[in-house]
């Protein structure tokens, strides 16, 4: 508080007293002899009461304005709660009872695509276990999973690279932490995905996401954050991403919309991921290093668009998504869009 | 969502728990646009404010079956949302932050720096934005009390079960906050002369909340009426 037009008075303890805070204690009888028989007292009294008639019409003001939540907003918000429907609340998980046995239909986009995509279908008694396991051998293919399953499109990734099945059961697996099941660094999965040394991947998923599908992921891939943590071997330097090799490049070109191919290149890829780097003051709260854990050659909102889930350095994972001009000098990060998933 | 006969915030967090798939989604969409406006005044940014909403709702949704009763589900469920909004709040103070660069930021805050973002484009005038501004400069506990308080029109004794703390504690907030306020907008001055104290100067429509108001501590200044 300034205060300085009142000499002595602890505005303070009078606006406690004003505003009812002191009542029925010691403190309120002696602020009220004060503004009784001191003039400062009374004239700082007088003054925050004429202040907080105007106050509190400024505040009033404030609430006669609509705020109602935007439609935007609650699309994400509906499709967290969905996602989150297809998991049962946890007491009913740690009681040990599969979910279709409780009662809790699935629901949600997640559904949309195959069930065997769903980590909790399915879900051995080994579960207690399981987190741990899981992250041993990395979050990024288990957020992969996550992006995958979410909105239905595993099973189009899953059709349009030709291994179908086996990758959504390799997704349910890596989920209960079957650490076997989960694919080894440079293994080929669908869509032109890689599993990379460090645990990340790029994959050309076919995916139109969308701002909300961003953001549902989080409550999808929820152990994924400690995961990643826990993960240190793959934390970078800097905003460092997947190193492909010439290999996967191809399958890759061959699923990315031609818009992205460029950003294939390692180089150009770099490039990207240097530019979303040094763009990192531009997502709220972020602290770097930055760990890349998914890079999709996809679509948002339509448009070609290099999706890149990454954790910052105080395990808050985040997604970025850049257009195809990204990397470029003229250009930057190109960024679309960005937020925090968890 | 519902068909049928309306049930109560109660009755669908019971069916919630019981497995109902729909009842916890009928629940938020009953309440939202409460929350979220609590959300948005106490972090006065529409990122931050749509993540605290649904990391609250989310937790909401998983911890039903620990609530137990001994408030209002709509009061159980604006205390998580505020908490995830305090939580929010120290986080940013550890890490400043600045805004995102989505097209929607771009969109609605049409340049404006970190901080308070624009409400309803229709009541957007300049003493809005200004008090808007001033009210993110607040502590984060004394901002909570007032949004809810002095903005969503909560009772003090509400809002003490919604924070967690004493009504004294809620009232001191309150006019401490409304104090800082004051100071900030340039509303503390001395009192013209001859105004030896504070009559009802409350010509905001909006009645102090019940808590606030004296219950008369006696001595020389009965007949004032504390609106602070």
């Amino acid at each position: 508080m300034t205060g300085n037009e009142f000499n002595g008075v602890d505005l303070d303890r009078l606006a406690d007293y004003v505003g009812g805070a002191l009542d029925g204690t010691p403190d309120a009888v002696e602020i009220e002899r004060l503004v009784a028989d001191d003039p400062d007292w009374r004239a700082a009294y007088a003054a925050l009461g004429l202040a907080a008639g105007q106050v509190r019409a400024d505040l009033a003001a404030l609430g006669a304005a609509s705020e109602p939540m935007p439609p935007d907003i609650a699309d994400r918000l509906d499709a967290a709660l969905r996602s989150a429907a297809g998991a049962p609340p946890p007491h009913r998980r740690r009681a040990g009872t599969p979910v279709p046995a409780r009662g809790v239909p699935p629901s949600g986009p997640a559904r949309g695509g195959k069930a065997s995509g769903r980590p909790a279908s399915g879900r051995p008694p080994r579960r207690r276990n399981a987190p741990r396991r899981w992250v041993r051998w990395g979050s990024a293919a288990a957020v992969a999973v996550a992006v995958l399953a979410l909105g239905g499109i595993g099973a189009n990734v899953l059709r349009g690279g030709g291994a179908g099945d086996n990758a959504a059961s390799t997704a349910g697996r890596g989920a209960e932490g079957d650490q076997s099941a989960a694919p080894a660094a440079g293994q080929a999965l669908p869509g032109g995905a890689q599993t990379l040394p460090g645990g990340a991947q790029a994959l050309a998923s076919g995916t139109d996401y969308r701002p909300e599908t961003l953001a549902g992921v989080v409550s999808f891939a929820g152990s994924g954050a400690t995961a990643t943590r826990a993960n240190e071997g793959t934390r970078q330097p800097d905003f460092t991403g997947p190193r492909k090799t010439a290999a996967d490049s191809s399958a890759l070109a061959s699923a990315a919309p031609a818009e992205l191919r460029r950003l294939i290149n390692p180089a150009d890829q770099q490039a990207c991921l240097d530019a979303l780097g040094a763009g990192s003051t531009l997502y709220a709260g972020y602290v770097g290093p930055a760990t890349v854990q998914v890079v999709d050659y996809a679509r948002f909102k339509g448009e070609p668009a290099l999706v890149v889930y990454f954790v910052d350095g105080r395990g808050v994972r985040r997604v970025a998504v850049a257009g195809p001009r990204c990397g470029e000098p003229s250009a930057g990060a190109d960024v679309k869009y960005a937020t925090q998933v968890g | 969502m519902g068909d049928g006969q309306e049930r109560t915030d109660s009755e669908l967090l019971h069916a919630h728990v019981g497995g109902d798939p729909d009842a916890f989604a009928e629940l938020v969409a009953r309440h939202r646009d409460r929350l979220w406006a609590v959300a948005l005044r106490t972090l006065g940014d529409r990122e931050e404010a749509a993540d605290a909403v649904q990391d609250a709702l989310l937790s909401a949704y998983r911890a039903a079956d620990r609530f137990r009763g001994d408030a209002a589900v709509t009061t159980w469920l604006h205390r998580i949302v505020v908490n995830a909004c305090l939580d929010r709040v120290r986080r940013r103070q550890a890490h400043p932050t600045v805004p995102l660069p989505d097209g929607s930021r771009d969109r609605d805050a049409g340049g404006r720096g970190a901080g308070i973002e624009p409400a309803s484009p229709e009541v957007d005038h300049d003493t809005v934005l200004v008090v808007r501004e001033a009210l993110g400069r607040l502590p984060a506990e004394q901002r909570a009390a007032l949004v809810l308080v002095d903005i969503q029109g909560y009772s003090v004794g509400e809002v003490a079960h919604i924070l967690g703390i004493a009504e004294g504690t809620v009232k001191s907030r309150c006019a401490r906050g409304r104090l800082r306020l004051a100071t900030l907008l340039g509303h503390l001055r001395p009192a013209p002369a001859g105004r030896a104290a504070p009559v009802n100067t409350d010509t905001s429509g909006n009645p102090a909340a019940p808590g606030d108001v004296p219950t008369g501590s006696g001595g020389g200044q009965s007949g004032q009426r504390r609106i602070l």
